[in-house]
């Protein structure tokens, strides 16, 4: 009799003893108790500007504290120059008008080039993307020593494509030969901008090996042409 | 002192327990459905009520009171009922990993790409109380709105605190999928609790309930496949009638959650025309039915200002056969379609489950072959649907095919269970 019981209670306590290992198993696996502890320990907002950066990666607790402070009757223009999802998901207001006026700077950057790296002798490759530019202000080279007197060479500038390249511009090149050249172009495109795909050079007539290639380009957004509001290391709020 | 935040996630679970658990709405002494069965039950019909009241331009804080109120009402009238079940291991278990899923989604707060791009936009608009047709001024308008609407509405009610909330409700419903698949496995309660636990480590990932549709249309698909089951075993044509009502609002359901949710349901339909368990006139009932709800559905789309815009068909490089340019995507998408399976254990144990078929078991159940045809479908459609996309797809499968394996996956489940099943009783022999 006293087996059966103790076979019996067995049995309910291993029905409860296997599902409760298991639970914390998973409890183990997916870090419970220490996100547990944040929860409790963090506020919520916190925990948003630790994701999502204060005036990095997409200046959450920046665009945050601007809709706060100004209480915007619109939604005005966001712009990230990291590569981002749309940023309007941290204040957007779906019921209120756009107002391209007022604008949201993020990771405005000093010097907005389009870099490029080398991939064989007379091809390169874009190494980071560009998408609020007006166009490519000068083409910048760098070259190894040499006793050469000029530099002359063809550049053309190819989208990088599934099938074929698109073709989209060539420069010619002709100048004093030094260590570092900046040629002025003020070429007027809006093809450079482009989140997903690359950008291809390829360089004729060329008989230096080019060490570094970059374009500086043409920001849409010139903070010195409009007002700033509002101003954390490198996130602005401007008006037009 | 717990902060609040803890608090509310605790408040909300009861919330969901008390909206969804509570209402008896199918009485039905003929049909033995299982407690989650009619929790299962209870959702796909309350989610149709609000699919309908999305459409609606009305506070849906009447709408709020009055389930609350029904539900309240239906806890004090069958007390006995309730009392039985929710101290039953099986709920005690789920209960518990409903607050640790909820807490990993409280910490994880992170959205994805697509979320922050489009789908959160849209449970903006409808938690600003702005009216459905205003969709069409937001980017993507064509996507359907229903996981955005019932991500509005639990982050609304009852606290209207912390956006995660409502995306709560995403895992209260994935949890409640598979403990009711996991009753298809013939042994007691606490083996099916621990069974689910098990479904929950291979399948979970706070990335699927980042925001996105496809752990929705995931869940459904596992409710879903069990109705074909009680479908398939049923007899009597009243009582299949009554099963095939909650296919179809289910099929409601997916056609307004993904695109792709037509597609789900017009597969197992055409499988369903193939097996003599639904008779001819049921069949009829089935295809006829869904045909008239994607009309509505696409006249309700047309009249809202919310076209499916043809792009995402890309009818040109769909027309263009260039059979070069087809081996590859195939060896690209193969590529990835392993490293998936591989990433989704569920493919995994599936494909595994196909060997155990093909070489252990005899005799196939109608049932188990309307499932491997099913998943046999859903796999060849992946592949179309990417195969004939544009042309860089391997940005396409980087970005869309987890989540798109991860969704269909909800038809696999019922198979994995029941080869399990199949090898509990070769090794009783």
């Amino acid at each position: 009799m006293l087996d059966k019981i103790k076979k019996k209670s067995n049995y309910k306590i291993l029905d409860y003893i296997i599902p409760l290992v298991l639970l914390i198993i998973l409890s183990q696996t997916l870090d419970i108790p220490k996100k547990f502890y944040k929860v409790i320990s963090v506020k919520y907002d916190n925990r948003l500007v630790n994701y999502y950066g204060y005036c990095s990666k997409e200046g959450y607790g920046f665009i945050k504290d601007l809709k706060k402070k100004y209480n915007f009757k619109f939604n005005p223009i966001i712009i990230n120059y990291s590569v981002y999802p749309s940023p309007y998901w941290i204040i957007s207001d779906t019921y209120k008008k756009q107002n391209i006026d007022n604008i949201i700077l993020i990771n405005y950057p000093n010097n907005y080039n389009l870099a490029f790296n080398k991939i064989s002798k007379n091809k390169f490759i874009s190494i980071n993307q560009i998408e609020h530019s007006t166009g490519i202000e000068s083409i910048n080279f760098e070259l190894p020593d040499s006793n050469q007197k000029y530099f002359n060479t063809k550049i053309n500038i190819y989208k990088k494509n599934f099938k074929e390249n698109k073709y989209l511009k060539s420069f010619k090149i002709e100048n004093l030969y030094k260590k570092k050249i900046s040629i002025p172009v003020n070429f007027f495109s809006e093809e450079l901008n482009e989140r997903l795909n690359s950008f291809i050079i390829e360089v004729e007539n060329n008989n230096t090996e080019i060490e570094k290639i970059y374009f500086s380009m043409f920001n849409k957004y010139d903070i010195k042409k409009m007002k700033i509001l509002e101003n954390t290391g490198n996130c602005y709020y401007v008006k037009k | 002192m717990l902060k609040n935040e803890i608090l509310i996630i605790v408040l909300q679970n009861f919330y969901f327990v008390s909206l969804f658990v509570f209402p008896k709405i199918i009485k039905n002494k003929n049909i033995n459905f299982s407690f989650f069965d009619q929790i299962s039950i209870n959702i796909i019909i309350i989610l149709n009520i609000l699919l309908f009241f999305s459409f609606l331009n009305i506070s849906y804080y009447i709408l709020f009171i009055s389930t609350l109120l029904i539900s309240i009402t239906y806890l004090f009238l069958n007390f006995e009922y309730y009392k039985s079940h929710l101290l039953s291991i099986n709920f005690i278990i789920f209960f518990l990993l409903n607050l640790i899923l909820s807490l990993d989604i409280a910490y994880g707060l992170t959205f994805d790409w697509d979320t922050k791009s489009f789908w959160y936009q849209k449970v903006l608009n409808f938690y600003q109380n702005q009216p459905i047709n205003n969709l069409s001024n937001l980017p993507v308008a064509d996507w359907p709105h229903l996981s955005s609407f019932v991500w509005s509405f639990f982050w609304k009610f009852p606290f209207n605190s912390h956006e995660y909330l409502g995306r709560l409700f995403f895992s209260f419903f994935y949890l409640v999928s598979i403990f009711s698949i996991s009753e298809l496995i013939n042994k007691n309660l606490s083996v099916r609790a621990s069974f689910s636990i098990i479904l929950v480590l291979l399948t979970y990932k706070y990335d699927f309930f980042s925001g996105e549709a496809d752990i929705f249309i995931f869940s459904i698909l596992i409710f879903i496949t069990k109705i074909f089951y009680f479908l398939f075993n049923e007899k009597k044509p009243q009582i299949k009638i009554f099963f095939i009502i909650l296919i179809l609002l289910s099929f409601n359901l997916l056609m307004w959650i993904k695109l792709e949710g037509i597609v789900y349901a017009s597969i197992l339909i055409f499988i369903s025309l193939f097996f003599k368990n639904i008779n001819f006139k049921h069949k009829l009932i089935m295809a006829n039915f869904f045909i008239i709800m994607i009309i509505i559905k696409f006249y309700l789309i047309n009249y809202l200002g919310l076209n499916i815009n043809s792009k995402w068909f890309e009818f040109n490089q769909t027309l263009n056969l260039d059979l070069k340019v087809l081996f590859n995507k195939i060896l690209i998408l193969l590529k990835y379609f392993l490293y998936y399976s591989f990433n989704l254990p569920i493919y995994t144990l599936l494909f595994i489950s196909l060997i155990i078929i093909y070489k252990q078991v005899k005799i196939i159940t109608e049932y188990e072959k309307f499932l491997l045809y099913s998943a046999f479908l859903n796999i060849i459609f992946l592949v179309v649907a990417f195969l004939f996309k544009t042309d860089d797809i391997e940005l396409q499968i980087k970005s869309s095919l987890k989540m798109f394996m991860l969704n269909s996956s909800g038809v696999y489940i019922a198979t994995i269970i029941l080869v399990f099943n199949r090898i509990n009783f070769l090794s009783k022999k």
